[in-house]
């Protein structure tokens, strides 16, 4: 997959961030990420490390202080419809929509007739499991559901990439899996291209295609690629997991102490 | 007002609305209704006799009547038609006054939310007009409005106009970040994410701050009266004070306090029906 041509690409991406008041803090520098079309690709680190910043980058909602972010060789400059974002929580859910309304948004943007909007919003809803939950008000539905909606409605403008924050972050355990596998499989199915930020190990060796390990902030960049090429579906009891895991956790943790020593000093 | 006690599941904005979707049929929730009448009216039976009781004790029917002869007062008032014709008068203006200043309240307070140079321009001047009170303006409207209706619904505009447009403001801010976000992700135009998202997204604030509105313009209808008014329950109170019928000055009160209270129920229970939605963020 590392070789394949370049779909999604960071070139020398540079980041800062100025608080009003204090000297400006770099949150990256230096970011090359290659990402091929059709990758799940999962951005794994520590929290503050900047991932969350490297996907709003993508999605068009901040600017790089220097390099360039572009799909398919294109310039990103403005948020698109090509990159839906899928966020952690529900704060992005119109909660005065009902779930099917909440799916159709984009396509009434578009200007797609009602009647249009309404058969494709409900094959989308059926699609992620939502069949018969369309009339329903986000607050009335699990945080599971609501997570599905907003996948649903991400899918429905045939985007071609995905952007995932942590979406199974505020989920229990169990519905956490359960999303996991689902994931997996509309991954597959419709063969979009997935950049998913999140901390969890394990949920990162379940859904890569390939993860990028961050170092800790600031001033952060790529520190390791691990190309996961396990069968699916993945099992956390299968031994290869294991090891995979243990060798994660090992880079990973030389970041968190680093984390941690410079917060002691600091203290 | 009873913002705080309306909100008995602990939700924020005080629209009534924090109830479940599925809320049980009227019907069923009659015995409940009945119970809350019942203290209703415990209450209302208590303060009655507190006022009639300080009433004996103080002795001079004409300088604090009590509720009996408050009440006498007031059927008299009705049958003479007076009373009628003041709640008319005085509701005709405070909703004249109520609607057109929520209008531009939520027109500019939307604007100032969603435009840093409106907001800056404007700013300075609402902060520290809103601290000057409607009455303070008498003298100054009457001079450039003169003695008619234009006058009396002026002073109800400007008490309307900057709660609700504070209130407007509060509700752009409070647009989650995430919400505009996807929005944009989901191809909107700024415009269409004005129309689609943020208003829907701030109405609840804005119903809210209308309904404290409702209360200004009921209070500010008083002073509003005092300008060369013929008729209105401002004027009742007003022009009974130089008869010293003290009387005449308590149904004036009362009545404002039951109509602002049934108004603000009927507000409540317009909002709570057909915008009931706009209630969740």
């Amino acid at each position: 997959m590392a070789s394949a041509p370049s779909y999604i690409s960071f070139r020398g991406v540079d980041f800062q961030y100025t608080s009003q008041g204090k000297s400006p803090t770099w949150i990256l520098k230096d970011l090359n990420l290659e990402i091929a079309r059709g990758e799940f690709y999962v951005l794994l680190g520590p929290s503050g490390c900047g991932k969350t910043t490297a996907l709003t980058l993508l999605a068009g909602f901040e600017h790089q202080a220097a390099g360039t972010v572009s799909v398919d060789g294109r310039t990103i400059t403005k948020p698109g419809v090509d990159r839906v974002v899928i966020f952690q929580g529900d704060d992005s859910l119109y909660g005065w929509l009902t779930a099917q309304e909440n799916v159709e948004f984009g396509l009434k943007m578009a200007g797609m007739p009602a009647s249009q909007r309404r058969e494709k919003a409900l094959r989308q809803l059926e699609f992620v499991g939502l069949k018969g939950q369309g009339h329903k008000f986000p607050s009335q539905l699990s945080g599971g559901m609501k997570q599905r909606i907003q996948i649903a409605r991400a899918l429905v403008c045939d985007s071609p990439i995905l952007l995932m924050d942590e979406p199974f972050a505020a989920l229990d355990a169990q519905t956490r899996a359960v999303l996991q596998d689902e994931l997996t499989a509309i991954q597959r199915k419709i063969a979009s291209t997935v950049l998913f930020i999140t901390h969890d190990i394990g949920e990162a060796i379940i859904l890569a295609d390939r993860i990028g390990i961050m170092r800790s902030g600031p001033a952060s960049a790529l520190k390791e690629e691990i190309t996961i090429d396990l069968p699916r579906p993945r099992r956390r009891g299968d031994p290869a997991f294991g090891a995979l895991y243990d060798r994660i956790h090992a880079t990973l943790s030389e970041e968190v102490d680093k984390v941690m020593r410079r917060e002691q000093a600091a203290a | 007002m009873t913002l705080a006690a309306d909100n008995r599941s602990g939700r924020v904005a005080g629209l009534d609305q924090a109830r479940p979707v599925t809320a049980r049929p009227w019907f069923l929730r009659t015995r409940a209704a009945l119970s809350l009448m019942s203290r209703y009216t415990i209450a209302i039976v208590v303060i009655a006799g507190a006022w009639h009781v300080a009433a004996e004790q103080f002795d001079s029917p004409i300088l604090f009547p009590g509720p009996l002869k408050t009440l006498d007062k007031a059927i008299e008032l009705v049958s003479e038609g007076r009373l009628q014709g003041d709640i008319l008068a005085s509701l005709q203006r405070i909703l004249v006054g109520f609607l057109v200043g929520s209008l531009i309240g939520a027109v500019v307070g939307l604007a100032m939310g969603s435009f840093r140079l409106v907001a800056d321009v404007l700013q300075p001047l609402v902060n520290f007009v809103r601290f000057i009170a409607p009455i303070a303006w008498i003298g100054t409207v009457m001079v450039w409005f003169g003695l008619g209706e234009v006058s009396k619904v002026a002073l109800i505009i400007y008490a309307t106009v900057f709660v609700v447009m504070l209130s407007a403001i509060a509700g752009v801010a409070s647009v989650h970040r995430n919400k505009i976000r996807a929005a944009q992700c989901l191809g909107s135009t700024p415009r269409q994410i004005f129309v689609w998202v943020t208003l829907p997204a701030a109405l609840s604030f804005i119903l809210t701050g209308m309904r404290m509105a409702m209360m200004n313009a009921f209070m500010t209808v008083v002073s509003a009266e005092m300008i060369a008014a013929e008729s209105g329950l401002g004027y009742l109170i007003y022009n009974s004070r130089q008869w010293m019928e003290t009387d005449s000055i308590f149904v004036g009160m009362l009545t404002l306090g039951v109509v602002g209270l049934l108004t603000d129920r009927l507000f409540v229970l317009l909002t709570r029906t057909a915008l009931r939605r706009f209630s969740q963020p």
